[in-house]
Order: structure tokens, then sequence, then C-alpha cells
């Protein structure tokens, strides 16, 4: 590189952006720009924005407050193809291929400019070729996509935003799902973009990634830029401490309820669930997380963080006896996962509860009455049935007793769960899911979307049911909620497996850097 | 207050033009084809038995169809599962008892037969995942099959000259019980079927089990259900409903197997379960609505007011217009019904 690039004319930039989804500030008066020829990397937790900000330069969504700048003229990206014209490239985290087709005809999906209708498909076989020389990579154009690995599927994608004139290329989350040699590789390709002029925005929450290839590096946290630097100026502690921040003191301080105990379990813990030797695979096939070993005790919360995709939720589902885990064996309430009864139906009879993460798709039936709504997962259970029929009047009497103690807004039993708010469907959840025989409760992000009052009320709820005994697992990836509530904590990052280790003993700066990926916070 | 859509509007106000037109081109007065039907329907005790006689089968396959839609499965094939229980009936037939014992036989073995051929598509679906549509619709032209088959072949009666069985033994008949008319025990058969699937889909486990796999199939797993199973069951049970319907047929009208003794009624009875919702204690009615339009347009065609196709034209304009009016007030716009 012959100048600094942080002395560049931004090329693209933001002002003052400010997005916002209903009550979600999703962005605050964001300003970034990134300049022709540098790698930008943005840089945050869960939820700090970033996806947003990839979104409105991908044209998905427009900036409620700011604007958008290119080459220093206001531009408005109102939708993706005219962000693709302004030549704004994008590689979603999720791809976007079609598997039963090839890898030719997934880039000839988009090429709607070539005409009527009609494909010339060996002149766009020829420009494909061209495009994939000039990132340096060889593609088989005739295999299928499902065929593929997803390294390769990456490169079609990358060539699939490359066949325009493309000026800044997004890359969301790209080495997320890459094995070493791949992310090398990856790299490589970056590093000629840039040589080429291209601007790059990397959306990233892995720190190597930061130094290995980013010249200046964006930290959000909760919409906001808390941090601009050149990453030569920059220390991975310095970069999660802007990551996790201090303790945000009034969240904290809503969060820390009288009544909390820390500890851990108490010695002598009896383990109600072991995993031993698990081995998760995402949906992909690749695989998220190998030799697992790890107890849930009673009377305990073990905090289950992460960046999403590394396998939580992978784990959540075996646990729940919704899947078998692909390797390794799960014992829980005395089930063994690969013995024949092993399922969602017998788990619940003995005593296993489930917060869903998508409340949404799993947890509730939005047409259906809270009385209804009630009884899923409760369907086998016999006090609200004789001879097969429900026992209408017992049910109502029951949930609206239930929704008058988790204090839900409701009409009564008899109203659609789909009219309720979100926070009041949580509480409706948690309600039918802790009950008196609860042994173990999965919590997947119990909180999410919640107001500061609904997580507070949630969390006194886990720490109630732990003093009742039961065993708490608590898939979070929020660290002030890890902090506030949880004994121990398990991190999955990248294959990785930090922890278990006690809460009291670790600090905010160990737990975000384990979500980073690091193993120690270097000084 | 109810909204109505604009484009279902367009389409009832399009189809009725479009058989209004199609009559008058066939010469006829759309004002005397319609006055015709309704008279006969409504108006003659003949139309209206007739219409009551074929209220029966409608209202039991409409249930099995409300069954099997509400847990979002598509059985287009009850037509099949009729005629494999009403053979399934008539051909152990000579081996029943005769009295109430008989017949009530009679009837389960329809049912039987009519499940295991739904539940043909029932397993296709649960371990292969195969669309039931597609199952259901070629299983019935299979039946059709099978049954010109028999009813030439072994099942044939002991004269051989119209494709026909013997009759069942009149032990094994359904009494009347309107003296002077056809109105058989099958009506009771009816009405008892009602009840059940009623308190069933209302109030019973099962019932439940279908809404949730109908209505999120993801939350039914979570709660600890296989959707999958209890997809490819609800087929099984639909087909029996439709095998009952075949059986109380044979039994209370025909009395013995022949072709095409049940036209088109596993298509009428979607109409049927579809106008009312799929809420089995208004099934009947519909059932009994539909039976009323079959019985009015078929003196129509008797009396060649109009030419013969014309009259399926109406029919299923008929059809179309129930359908379009019973989705009208479901569609009320989103915004209209938080006020509660």
């Amino acid at each position: 590189m012959t100048s600094d690039p942080s002395e560049r004319v931004g090329f693209v930039a933001l002002q003052a952006v400010t997005k916002r989804f209903g009550p979600v500030v999703a962005n605050r008066s964001v300003d970034l720009q990134v300049g022709a020829g540098e790698v930008l990397a943005l840089v945050g937790e869960n939820g700090a924005g970033k996806s947003t900000i990839v979104n409105m330069l991908s044209g998905l969504f427009m900036p409620d407050e700011g604007r958008i700048l290119m080459e220093g003229q206001p531009v408005r990206l109102h939708s993706p193809s005219v962000a693709v014209r302004a030549g704004i490239g994008t590689v979603h985290q999720h791809y976007m291929l079609v598997p039963t087709l090839t890898a030719l005809d997934n880039i000839a999906l988009q090429q709607t400019e070539l005409g009527l209708g009609r494909l010339d498909r060996a002149a766009l076989a020829a420009r494909v070729r061209q495009v994939a020389a000039d990132l340096g990579f060889s593609l088989d154009l005739d295999s299928r996509i499902d065929g593929l690995d997803v390294a390769q599927q990456q490169r079609i994608e990358i060539v699939k935003s490359m066949m325009h004139a493309v000026r800044l290329l997004i890359l969301d989350e790209p080495t997320a799902v890459l094995g070493a040699d791949d992310r090398r590789h990856l790299f490589e390709v970056i590093a000629r973009l840039k040589g080429q002029g291209t601007a790059v925005i990397l959306i990233t929450h892995k720190l190597e990634d930061v130094f290995a290839i980013a010249d200046r590096a964006v930290i959000l946290r909760g919409g906001r830029v808390v941090a601009a630097s050149r990453v030569a100026d920059l220390t991975a502690a310095a970069i999660v401490a802007h990551m996790v921040g201090t303790a945000d003191s009034g969240k904290a301080e809503a969060i820390a309820t009288g009544s909390h105990r820390r500890g851990g379990a108490p010695a002598g813990a009896t383990a109600v669930c072991r995993v031993r030797g698990v081995t998760l695979r995402r949906a992909n096939g690749s695989v998220a997380v190998s030799g697992l070993d790890v107890d849930l005790n009673a009377g305990e919360i073990l905090a289950l963080a992460g960046v999403e995709g590394n396998g939580q939720s992978e784990l959540v589902a075996c646990l729940a006896g919704m899947s078998r885990p692909y390797g390794g064996t799960i014992e829980s309430l005395g089930e063994r996962s690969d013995g024949r009864r092993w399922g969602a139906a017998r788990l619940r009879a003995l005593g296993l509860r489930h917060v869903p993460e998508d409340r949404r798709r799993y947890g509730i039936v939005g047409p259906m009455s809270l009385a209804r709504n009630y009884l899923l997962g409760n369907q086998d259970r016999p006090a609200f049935f004789r001879w097969g029929l429900v026992k209408t009047r017992r049910l109502r009497d029951a949930v609206a007793a239930r929704l008058a103690e988790y204090q839900v807004v409701a009409p009564g039993p008899e109203t659609p769960m789909q009219n309720l708010s979100g926070g009041n469907q949580q509480k409706t959840v948690l309600a039918r899911e802790l009950g008196a025989d609860t042994r173990i409760l999965l919590a997947a992000h119990p909180s999410r979307g919640l107001d500061i009052k609904t997580i507070r009320f949630v969390h006194s709820v886990l720490e109630e049911a732990r003093a009742k005994g039961a065993a708490i697992l608590l898939q979070s990836s929020d660290i002030d909620e890890i902090m506030a509530v949880a004994d121990r904590v398990i991190v999955f990052s990248d294959g990785r497996v930090f922890g278990p280790a006690a809460c009291d003993t670790l600090s905010r700066a160990q737990l975000g850097s384990w979500i980073a990926g690091h193993q120690e916070v270097t000084p | 207050m109810t909204r109505l859509n604009r484009p279902e509007v367009y389409g009832i106000v399009f189809v009725v033009a479009l058989v209004v037109g199609a009559i008058l081109v066939a010469g006829a007065n759309p004002f005397e084809v319609a006055r015709a039907a309704v008279q006969r329907a409504l108006f003659t005790r003949a139309g209206f038995l007739e219409a009551l006689l074929r209220t029966v089968p409608l209202t039991i396959m409409g249930l099995g169809i409300a069954l099997s839609f509400r847990a979002g499965v598509f059985n287009i094939g009850m037509d099949g599962q009729l005629i494999a229980g009403s053979a399934l009936a008539v051909a152990l037939a000579p081996w029943l008892p005769g009295g109430a014992a008989g017949i009530a036989l009679f009837l389960a073995l329809g049912i039987a037969g009519g499940a295991a051929w739904g539940g043909i598509a029932g397993l296709i679906k649960a371990r292969l995942g195969g669309n039931e549509i597609i199952t259901t619709i070629m299983l019935t032209y299979v039946a059709t099959q099978l049954l010109s088959w028999l009813v030439r072949g072994p099942m044939q009666e002991k004269m051989r000259i119209i494709p026909r069985s013997d009759p069942i033994d009149a032990a094994l008949r359904l009494p009347v019980i309107v003296e002077g008319t056809r109105i058989h025990a099958g009506f009771l058969v009816a009405v008892l079927a009602v009840v059940a699937t009623a308190f069933v889909v209302r109030r019973g486990r099962y019932g439940f089990k279908l809404d949730v796999v109908g209505q999120n199939a993801s939350a039914a797993a979570y709660a600890g259900m296989n959707p999958a199973a209890i997809a490819g069951m609800v087929l099984a049970v639909s087909g029996g409903f439709a095998g009952l319907a075949g059986a109380v047929e044979i039994s209370g009208v025909y009395g013995r197997l022949q072709e095409g003794f049940a036209p088109g009624f596993g298509i009428s009875a979607i109409a049927v379960a579809l106008v009312v919702r799929l809420n089995p204690w208004l099934v009947p009615v519909s059932a009994l609505g539909f039976s009323l339009l079959y019985a009015g347009l078929g003196s129509v065609a008797q009396k060649a007011l109009v030419p013969f196709p014309l009259i399926t034209i109406i029919e299923g304009a008929v059809v179309f217009l129930f359908l379009a009016a019973s989705v009208m007030p479901a569609r009320v716009p989103a915004g209209a019904k938080s006020d509660g």
C-alpha cells in the first residue's frame, strides 16, 4: 500500500444515520466512512447494529435520519437494485443460493439485465470466468450448489456480487463458517480487491480477522459507534473493552435483583443432565462443536453464551429432545439420547420445560386462545384431560390464575395469543413452562426484545425456579444478563468451547474475549 | 363491520355474469332455470327428500374433510376411499351376522376399508414426505379402476348381465326410519358422527393436536408431538369417514356395489366443509344446502331446460360463490381487529 488508507477521502460514508424499528433503535446517529482500497472492519456483539448498517448500504432499509454519501454526493439506496447499480455488492452471512441449481445458473438468476428472458450462457460463463480469474478463483461452474462445501459456496456468492462493477464489497461474517485454510484464501482475495481499489467492509466478531486484514475498525455497541480507529493503534484488549463496555449502570441495576444469590451450585450438586463427548452440526452440515462435556446441576443457572450460530441453538434443540446429537451422548432425567424413548414428549413428561429461542415459530400458536396455547406441551398431562377431552373449566381457571400470577395483560384466557404484545406472549410462555414440577428449564434468550421491567421479571422468575431446585440452562448473548443471573457460564466460539467457569471468578473482559474467540485478554 | 374485499366482489360478479351469459347463449331464460331449480328443491316433496337423502353421505364426508383440513392435510381422494370402504364391506358381507350387530360390522368394515386406503397416502406422507394431494388423487384413480374390475369380474352378480354385485342380505340394510320415504337410519349415523366429531374438534386432545399441527407444525414438534405421524394418521381417519359414507350409502340406499354410486361426493365434501370453515357443527347445514342445489339442478337437467354440461358449470359457479362469500369476512384487514 502506497498511502495511509485513513487519509483517503471517504468513498462511502454514513452521516448521523439513525434507524428505528418501532420502539427499538438499531442505529443511533452512526457516522462511518470507508475509502477506496480500504478494508474497514465493523465489530460488535449481537444486536450492536452491524447488520442494520449492512442492510441500509445494500438497499434493504432506508435510514430514518441522516444520510448516505457516495463520493461526497448524497444517495438514496431505496432498493437492492439501486445499491447494486451504485456499485455496492453484498455477500450475506446466510448464502442466497438455490441448492439444486448449478453455480452458473445461480449467477444467471440475478443477471436480469442480460435480456428478455433469454440467457447467453456461453457469454455469461465467459464473464463469470473472467471475474473469478480476477479474484484468483477457479470455479467449477457446472456443479450443483448442494455438492459444494461452504467455502466454495462463498466464492460463488462473492463472484455473484462482483458481476457488476463493484466499488464497495460488504462481507457479512464471511469467516464464521470457514476453516483456517479457506479463511487465509479469503483474506488473499480481500487483499487483491483492495489492491484493485475496491473498498471492503468486513463484518466480524472475531478479533483475529480484524488484525489479519483490516486497515481500520469501527466498534459498535448498542447501535452507536463507540470507537473508530486504525487497527495499528488498537489492541485486542481495547477492542474487547469497547465491545463489551463497562456495565451499563441502569441496565445492570435493573437486572440485579435484591434476592440475587451467587456462588454456583451447592457442593455435592446433583447433575440432572450429563453431556458427554457431544458433537453438534449446523443445519448446513458443518461441525459447530465437538467433544463437549458439561453437566447441568439442580439448583443452578448455567449460561450458554457466544455469538449465535456457533452451536448453541443446536445444543438446546438436543437437550430439548427435538433432535439427537451427531456424536456423543446426552443423559437427561434418566433418558439417553441414543435410546428409543428419547424425544420431547418423553423428556417433558419427566419434567423438562423449554422456553424456545424463536417464540413465534415454536412457542405459540398465534390464532389459538391463551388457554389452548397453555395446553401446548401439556397435551399429555392428565391434569387437564378426561377420556381424551379437555376439562375446559379447570383449564380456564388454571390459565386465568397463571396469567394473573405472571401479570400478563390480556382480557382473558379466551383471547387469541396473537393479540398480545411480544412481552406478554413471552410471559405467557414462561407461565406455561415454569410449573412446580419443572426439573430442567431450557431458557433460550428468554428476555430478548423485552423491556427492562419485563426483563427484570423474567430474571426473578428464573431465580425463583433455581431456588426451587430446577436446573436452568440460560442461552444468552447478553453479557450483562449472564453476569447478573448465571452461576456458571460456558461459551461456544468458532468450534471451541470455553468454560464452564463460575461467573463470580470471571471478569466481563474475560467473558467478552472468550466470546470473541480469544483465550486470554492480552494486556 | 365487515368490509368486502374488492377482488372477491369482482370475482363473484364475473362468475355470475359468466353463468347468466352461458344460459342466455344456450337459448334459455336464466330466471326460468333458477326458478325451476329452486322450485324442485324446496317446494316439491320428492326434490326435498332426494336432497335429504344426499345430505347423509355429504355430511359424513364433510366431517372427514374438516378433520384432515384442520391439520393442514388436503385429502382430495375421498372418492377413492369411499370406494375402498364400500367394496370391502360388500365383499365380506356374506360372512356377517344379521341384525343390528351385522349392520354395525358392515359399517365398521366400510370405515376399515376407507381408513386403509387413506392410510396408504398417510404412510407415504409420514414416512417419505409424499404430497397427499397427489397420492390421494392417484389412489382415487386406482380405486375407480379396481371397482370397475370388481363389478365385472370377481364380484359381479350371478346373472353376469349388469356390472354390479349381488345385493347384500336384507338383514344388513339400514331400516327406513320415516314411513313412505327412503330416509334411512344412516341419518342417525350422520347425526352421531357430527356430535362425536364436534366434541373431538372442540374439546378433544386429538382435535387439539390436529389444530396445532395445522397451524404451526414447528410448535407441534416443540410440544412433543410428531407432526408427520399426526398428518399421516389423519389421512387414515378421514379415509375412514369416506368409507363409512360409502357403507351407509350401500346399506341404506343401493343395497349392492355398482359403479358411480356416489359421483363426485368426495369433491363436493370439500366444498361442504370449506364453506363452513371446517366447523363440524355446521357441516350438516352446509351439506343440506349443497344437496338442495344438486337436487334442483338435477331437475333442470331432466327437464332439458339447458344443455347438460351447463348444469356442471352452474354447480361449479355456485360452489365458487359460496366459497368466495365465506372467505370474505375472514379476510378483514389486519388493523380492523385490534379494537376488541
